[in-house]
C-alpha cells in the first residue's frame, strides 16, 4: 500500500487493534470495544467519507478514511442509530476487501475456450449482441438476470426497467430469493404489506429476547451487542436462544433450548396452545385486530421441475383454531421437537407475562425452510395473541441477511412476479410502471416466469439460454449444485457474470465484466430496518471497472432502449433515484428525498412530512394508520393482521439407515457469504481459513474421528471430504453436523436438497440427509 | 519497530488498576471493553530495545493476570 510512512504505521496499529478485536470477539462473544473509533480520529492525513456496511443487513453506518485515493481506515458511525459507532470484525476490514491482487480490473471475453482481456466496450458488445441474437432466437424468456442482495438500489432497478419494462419478460430474480422469500411471503401474507413493522430501537426498550434458530452473535453481531449491552444496563433481561445447535449466541445467551430440525413449527403452535389454555390471550388486541385464517396443507416441496403451487385461505373462528391447536399440546410436541414441555410452558410464560416486552429475531433458520413462510406465520401468531407488536420494545423482527435485501430486491422487487410498486400480475401496477417507464403498458409480461429454483432448472433444461449474474456467487450457493454446474456449462448456455474477484461463478463465465465494487461508486442500500442509506462515490474503480448500474444501462442501450435510459453518468444515480421513488408516492412507503439521504446516516420510510416512521400499524407513530384506532394493520383489506393457523410437517429429506445425519449450513462472523471478498482479507483468512464438519463429540467418539481428522460427508447429491471440528466453533446435537459455506474449496452445496417452500420457493440450506465416514 | 497487540485480562477486582496501568505506558494504547472486563493493549515502540524495556514494565504490573498476544509486527523483519 503507497501512503506515507506516518500514515502506513497507523494502519499497521488499526490492523493490530483489528486482530485483537477478532480474538476477543471469538472468545467473549458481544463484547464492545467503542473506544476503537477515538483512535481512528488521530489519523494524521486523513479525510473521511460517510457509507454503510456493504455486509449483512443490519445497516451500519461507516467513516472510512481516504488517503491518497485510496480507502486506508474505517470506524464505526457514531451518528448512525443502528451501530452508534460499533462494527463487526467484517466492518472493521471492509476496505481491505477493495485491494486483493487479483481484483478485476479488466473484461473477459470467452474466446476458443479461453477467457482473453478486452476492453470494456468490447465486452458490453458482446453481452448485448450475444442477448439480441439469443432472443431473436429463442425468444424473450430465454434471458435472465440473476441479481442480489447486494445490488445496490439502483442496480436492481434499472435491472427491472431493463428486462421488465424494455425486454419484457420476468426472468429477473435475486439470491435474496434465497435468503429472505419466506420472510416476504410471511409478511405478505399474515399483515399484506412487507418488511419488519419495528426497528433497532426496539432492542433498547425490550426486556426479553428470542432467537429463533438464529446465531445472531455470528450472523449479526453488532445487534447481539446491543441486546448485551441492554442486558448489562437493565434488571430482568432475558435471553432465549432456540436453535438447532450450540453456537456463540447459546453462550451468550440466558438459556439454550434445542429443538429438532423443522419442528420449529411445533414448538411454536404448542406455545399458542399454551398462551390460550392459560388465559394469557390479549382478548382485546385480538377481538379488534386478529382475523383468523387457515391455508392449505400437505403442501409438497417443490423438488420436481415444473412444480406448480396455488395458495388458498379460508378464514376460521377462535374456537376452531383451539380445536386444531389440540394436537400441540406442550407433552405432545416434547414428543417431536425434543423440546421439554416445561421449556416451552416457559417460552409461552414469557411471552404471555404482561409486564414483558418481547421481541423475537429470526433470520435464516426460519426462512431457509420448505415451510419457511409458515414459520413466518407462527412467530407473527404468538406475537398476535398476545398483542406484542408494532410498540417500542414488542414485536417480531426478521432480520435480513443482505445489505440491501429489503432496500432492493423487495422494495424495487427484482423477483419474477414483483415491479417497484406490486405485482406483475395486476394491471393497476403494470399501469403505474408503464406512465413511470414511459413504455407501453403491453411490454410488460403479466405472468411471473421463473423463480431462482426454476430458472436455474431452466438453464439446465435449455428454457434459457443466456444469464447475466451480478454481485453473487450462485455456483458457490446453489443448493444441489453438481446439478445446476453441468446445466450452467452445457453447450449453447452463455453467462456473463459482474464481479470483483475471480470465482467458480466467473470461471464458467463466457463474458466477465469488471465491477466498481461499494465505494467506488455512488450508491443506495435498504436495510432491515426499512432504512434507506446512501453514499457517494468515495475513490475511483481499479482499471475498467464500472459500476453494476451503468453496466446495465450500457447493455440496454446498445440494444436500442436509449430512450428508457436517458441519464447522464454523472448525475445518475440522483435521476434514478428520483425516477424510482415516483414508485411509493404514499404514506405507507414514501421514501426520503435524495438530497436528505445525502446528508443523513439513512432515513427510515414511510417517511412523511419530514418524519421517519420507527412503528409502523401503530397509529400513535404510523401516518398511514386510521386515527380512530390504536392499531391498523392496513395491508389488509379488513385492516386486521391474519393469525393463520399453519401445522407441522416433516422436512423434505430426514435421516435414514443410509444417511443417519442431518446436515444444517450456514455462516461464520469472519466471512461474508462465499468469501470471496472477505478470504482475501489476510486477518479475517487466518482466523478461520477453511470450512470444517462440526460434528458431536458422542457421535465423533463412536465414529472414531478426532479434532482435524479428515471426514468425508455424503448425500444422496454428491460427496465431500471436510476436516472435522469438535467442540471448536459450535456444537450440534447427537445426529446432526453443520458445514459453512464460505469455502470454495470445499463446495457444501454439492451436498444439498433443492427443495424450497412452495410459497415463498426459498429452499432449505438447513435440512438434508447424509452420512459421514473418517476419509 | 514492533506493533504488537493483545487481549489484557484483569487479576479478580483489579480491571481498573489494570486499566489504568496500561493506559499510562508510553507510546502504547489502552481500549478497554465496554462490557467486559478486559480490554484490548496496543504497544507501538520505536525499537527492539525500548520494545525490551517495555516488556520489563508489563511484568512488573501486578494487576494483569494474562496478556494474550493477538498481533506482531515488525518493520525490522
Amino acid at each position: 500500500m503507497k501512503v506515507s510512512n506516518l500514515s502506513r504505521r497507523e494502519f499497521i496499529v488499526q490492523m493490530a487493534i483489528s486482530s485483537a478485536t477478532i480474538a476477543a470477539t471469538a472468545m467473549m462473544p458481544g463484547v464492545i470495544f467503542a473506544g476503537w473509533n477515538k483512535n481512528g480520529q488521530s489519523l494524521k492525513n486523513v479525510k473521511w467519507g460517510k457509507a454503510q456496511c456493504r455486509f449483512c443487513g443490519t445497516g451500519c453506518g461507516l467513516k472510512v478514511g481516504l488517503s491518497k485515493g485510496r480507502a486506508v481506515a474505517v470506524k464505526g458511525d457514531p451518528d448512525c442509530s443502528v451501530n452508534k459507532g460499533l462494527l463487526c470484525v467484517k466492518g472493521y476490514h471492509s476496505v481491505q476487501t477493495l485491494y486483493g491482487k487479483d481484483r478485476f480490473k479488466k473484461a473477459y471475453v470467452r474466446k476458443n475456450g479461453k477467457l482473453k482481456a478486452v476492453s470494456i466496450n468490447e465486452a458490453l458488445d458482446v453481452v448485448a449482441n450475444k442477448m439480441n441474437e439469443t432472443i431473436k432466437k429463442h425468444g424473450k424468456d430465454s434471458v435472465a438476470m440473476y441479481g442480489s442482495g447486494q445490488w445496490t438500489i439502483p442496480d436492481g432497478y434499472v435491472a427491472s426497467k431493463f428486462f421488465k419494462g424494455c425486454i419484457g419478460t420476468n426472468n429477473l430474480e435475486a439470491n435474496a430469493r434465497l435468503c429472505m422469500a419466506s420472510a416476504v411471503v410471511g409478511f405478505l401474507t399474515t399483515f399484506g404489506a412487507d418488511e419488519p413493522m419495528g426497528c433497532y430501537d426496539d432492542i433498547d426498550h425490550a426486556d426479553t429476547f428470542i432467537t429463533w434458530g438464529n446465531n445472531m452473535a455470528e450472523m449479526h453481531p453488532v445487534l447481539f451487542s446491543r441486546m448485551l449491552d441492554v442486558k448489562q444496563k437493565k434488571k430482568n433481561v432475558v435471553i432465549v436462544d432456540f436453535a438447532t445447535r450450540t453456537t456463540r449466541t447459546s453462550y451468550g445467551a440466558d438459556k439454550s433450548i434445542i429443538f429438532k430440525p423443522q419442528t420449529d413449527l411445533a414448538v411454536a403452535n404448542a406455545i399458542c396452545y399454551e398462551l390460550i389454555k392459560s388465559g394469557k390471550v390479549n382478548k382485546d388486541f385480538v377481538d379488534k385486530h386478529v382475523a383468523f385464517k387457515k391455508g392449505k396443507t400437505n403442501i409438497g416441496y417443490g423438488l420436481e421441475d415444473h412444480f406448480k403451487f396455488k395458495k388458498k385461505m379460508e378464514g376460521i373462528s377462535f374456537d376452531q383454531l383451539k380445536e386444531f391447536l389440540e394436537d400441540y399440546t406442550p407433552e405432545k410436541v416434547e414428543k417431536i421437537s425434543g423440546v421439554k414441555a416445561k421449556d416451552i410452558r416457559y417460552m409461552a410464560s414469557l411471552f404471555g407475562d404482561p409486564k414483558r416486552k418481547v421481541v423475537s429475531f429470526w433470520c435464516m433458520g426460519a426462512n431457509q425452510h420448505t415451510r419457511g413462510t409458515w414459520i413466518n406465520n407462527l412467530i407473527y401468531n404468538i406475537h398476535l395473541l398476545v398483542g406484542k407488536i408494532s410498540q417500542p420494545g414488542n414485536g417480531p423482527f426478521s432480520l435480513t441477511g443482505q445489505p440491501s435485501a429489503c432496500g432492493t430486491v423487495r422494495e424495487v422487487g427484482t423477483l419474477t412476479h414483483k415491479l417497484p410498486f406490486g405485482v406483475v400480475m395486476k394491471k393497476k401496477a403494470r399501469e403505474k410502471a408503464a406512465k413511470i417507464w414511459n413504455i407501453p403498458e403491453s411490454r410488460i409480461d403479466p405472468k411471473p416466469s421463473n423463480h431462482t429454483m426454476a430458472m436455474f432448472r431452466g438453464l439446465d433444461r435449455g428454457d434459457i439460454r443466456f444469464m447475466w449474474v451480478q454481485v453473487t456467487n450462485p455456483m458457490v450457493t446453489i443448493p444441489n449444485l453438481n446439478r445446476y454446474r453441468k446445466g450452467a456449462m452445457k453447450d449453447d448456455r452463455f453467462i456473463v457474470v459482474s464481479d470483483i474477484y475471480p470465482t467458480p461463478t466467473t470461471d464458467i463465465a463466457d463474458v466477465i465484466l469488471p465491477a466498481a465494487m461499494w465505494i467506488e461508486r455512488e450508491g443506495l442500500f435498504g436495510n432491515s430496518e426499512r432504512r434507506t442509506q446512501h453514499w457517494d462515490q468515495l475513490i475511483d474503480p481499479p482499471g475498467d471497472a464500472m459500476s453494476d448500474t451503468w453496466q446495465i444501462i450500457e447493455v440496454a442501450r446498445r440494444m436500442g432502449f436509449k430512450k428508457e435510459f436517458p441519464y447522464k453518468e454523472k448525475t445518475h444515480i440522483k435521476e434514478i433515484w428520483n425516477e424510482y421513488i415516483q414508485f411509493h408516492d404514499n404514506p405507507k412507503h414514501r421514501m426520503a428525498p435524495y438530497d436528505l439521504l445525502r446528508e443523513k446516516p439513512g432515513v427510515m420510510w414511510p417517511y412523511v412530512n419530514g418524519k421517519s416512521t420507527q412503528w409502523r400499524f401503530n397509529s400513535k407513530y404510523d401516518p398511514a394508520c386510521s386515527k380512530d384506532k390504536e392499531f391498523d394493520f392496513y395491508g389488509k383489506p379488513d385492516h386486521k393482521a391474519w393469525l393463520i393457523f399453519r401445522p407441522y410437517e416433516p422436512a423434505a429429506e430426514s435421516p435414514s439407515k443410509e444417511y443417519p445425519f442431518w446436515l444444517n449450513t450456514g455462516r461464520v462472523v469472519e466471512h461474508w457469504h462465499t468469501g470471496s471478498m472477505t478470504r482475501r482479507v489476510p486477518v479475517l483468512h487466518q482466523a478461520m481459513p477453511k470450512a470444517y464438519v462440526e460434528i458431536n463429540p458422542k457421535d465423533a467418539k463412536e465414529l472414531g474421528i478426532t479434532n482435524g481428522d479428515k471426514v468425508k460427508v455424503s448425500s444422496k447429491r454428491g460427496a465431500v471430504t471436510f476436516v472435522a471440528s469438535i467442540d471448536g466453533r459450535g456444537r450440534p446435537p447427537m445426529g446432526q453436523v453443520f458445514i459453512p459455506f464460505f469455502d470454495e474449496s470445499y463446495l457444501v452445496n454439492e451436498l444439498t436438497l433443492d427443495a424450497f417452500c412452495p410459497l415463498s420457493k426459498q429452499p432449505d440450506y438447513k435440512k438434508c440427509a447424509v452420512k459421514i465416514e473418517k476419509a | 519497530m514492533p506493533v504488537m497487540s493483545y487481549i489484557a485480562y484483569p487479576v479478580d477486582g483489579r480491571y481498573q488498576e489494570m486499566s489504568n496501568d496500561l493506559a499510562s505506558l508510553e507510546n502504547c494504547q489502552f481500549i478497554p471493553a465496554e462490557n467486559e472486563e478486559i480490554g484490548i493493549f496496543v504497544s507501538d515502540t520505536q525499537s527492539a530495545q525500548e520494545e525490551d524495556h517495555l516488556q520489563e514494565r508489563i511484568k512488573e504490573l501486578s494487576s494483569i493476570k494474562c496478556l494474550a498476544m493477538t498481533y506482531a509486527h515488525s518493520d525490522e523483519e
